[in-house]
């Protein structure tokens, strides 16, 4: 059965995907962050937190990890008591009636140990389908990028 | 080996690089032209990505990459079977194999001789000859079980 819950779409590299808001998150620029100068780095900028600052991680459109510095925007997800965030080329919250979500768990193992990185997906005429993210799991991907960095 | 003496089944034959599949037509929605899949990252290779059907996701596997093959680039003549759902699956989890190009009607009579095949070709439940040809009908339940593991 599809949702008509709200989303936020997160471009990443010209690729599209989508995340629910049955969590919850923050969008910031990227001149209210700190910016991480270190060249390469993964961590491309934190966010400020009233307990410290939360890591702002830059991914490909394949969610594997690569460092640029040409971005405007982050967004910044609660998982437990902690804090990711993911830089993106584009943010834009989409109206509650554009968006038809079927659900869908693609085939394959669970790519984290929280479970599958995705739920959904967008289905529109014409034009491929725009996968939805399991926020849990996102964290959860974005934590482990932090350890392996 | 005793020939197959059951009512003719319509089936398609879907060539892949590998061993040609044959598909009970009972088990296909529909067969469509490969358009432009979403990637799913982080996802096995054998799972070439979704494809947008009737308003539904559809995962898009490879047989021959899923049984250890190389994997090439699809043509423009390559095309998704859709299958129904798997057994066991939810009813709208409708699953797209690709083939080469584009599936060929058969009818499995009295005619077809079930034949043996090497033991590399996995999530076969029997093969068979047509003509020359050897075809393997796949094991939908041991195919259920890979793609979707611990579901």
């Amino acid at each position: 059965m599809a949702e008509t819950r709200q989303f936020l779409r997160i471009g990443l590299m010209g690729v599209d995907y989508l995340l629910p808001n049955s969590t919850s998150y923050v969008i910031e620029k990227r001149e209210h962050l700190e910016i991480n100068g270190e060249p390469g780095a993964l961590i491309a900028a934190w966010q400020s937190t009233p307990t410290g600052r939360a890591p702002g991680y830059s991914v490909d459109a394949n969610l594997k990890p690569l460092p640029r510095n040409s971005w405007q925007r982050a967004v910044f997800l609660k998982a437990g008591n902690q804090t990711f965030g993911l830089i993106a080329d584009e943010l834009q919250l989409l109206p509650r009636e554009d968006v038809r979500v079927e659900p869908f768990i693609p085939p394959g193992p669970a790519q984290t140990p929280a479970g599958h990185l995705f739920s959904g997906a967008w289905v529109r005429a014409g034009q491929a389908p725009v996968l939805v993210f399991e926020p849990g799991a996102l964290a959860d991907y974005l934590m482990h990028l932090e350890a392996a960095a | 080996m005793s020939a197959i003496s059951r009512d003719p089944v319509h089936a398609l034959e879907v060539p892949t690089d590998n061993l040609p599949l044959l598909l009970p037509s009972a088990c296909m929605a529909e067969v469509v032209a490969l358009p432009r899949l979403a990637r799913v990252p982080l996802a096995p290779p054998w799972l070439l990505g979704v494809l947008g059907w009737r308003l539904r996701p559809v995962p898009v596997i490879s047989y021959d990459v899923l049984v250890g093959g190389e994997g090439h680039a699809p043509g423009p003549r390559a095309r998704v079977v859709v299958l129904y759902p798997l057994p066991g699956r939810k009813p709208w989890e409708f699953v797209g194999i690709l083939s080469a190009s584009e599936p060929q009607s058969r009818i499995i009579d009295g005619g077809v001789a079930p034949t043996a095949i090497d033991d590399s070709f996995r999530y076969i439940a029997a093969a068979l000859k047509f003509d020359e040809r050897t075809v393997g009908i796949p094991d939908f339940a041991a195919l259920a079980k890979v793609l979707y593991p611990g579901r």
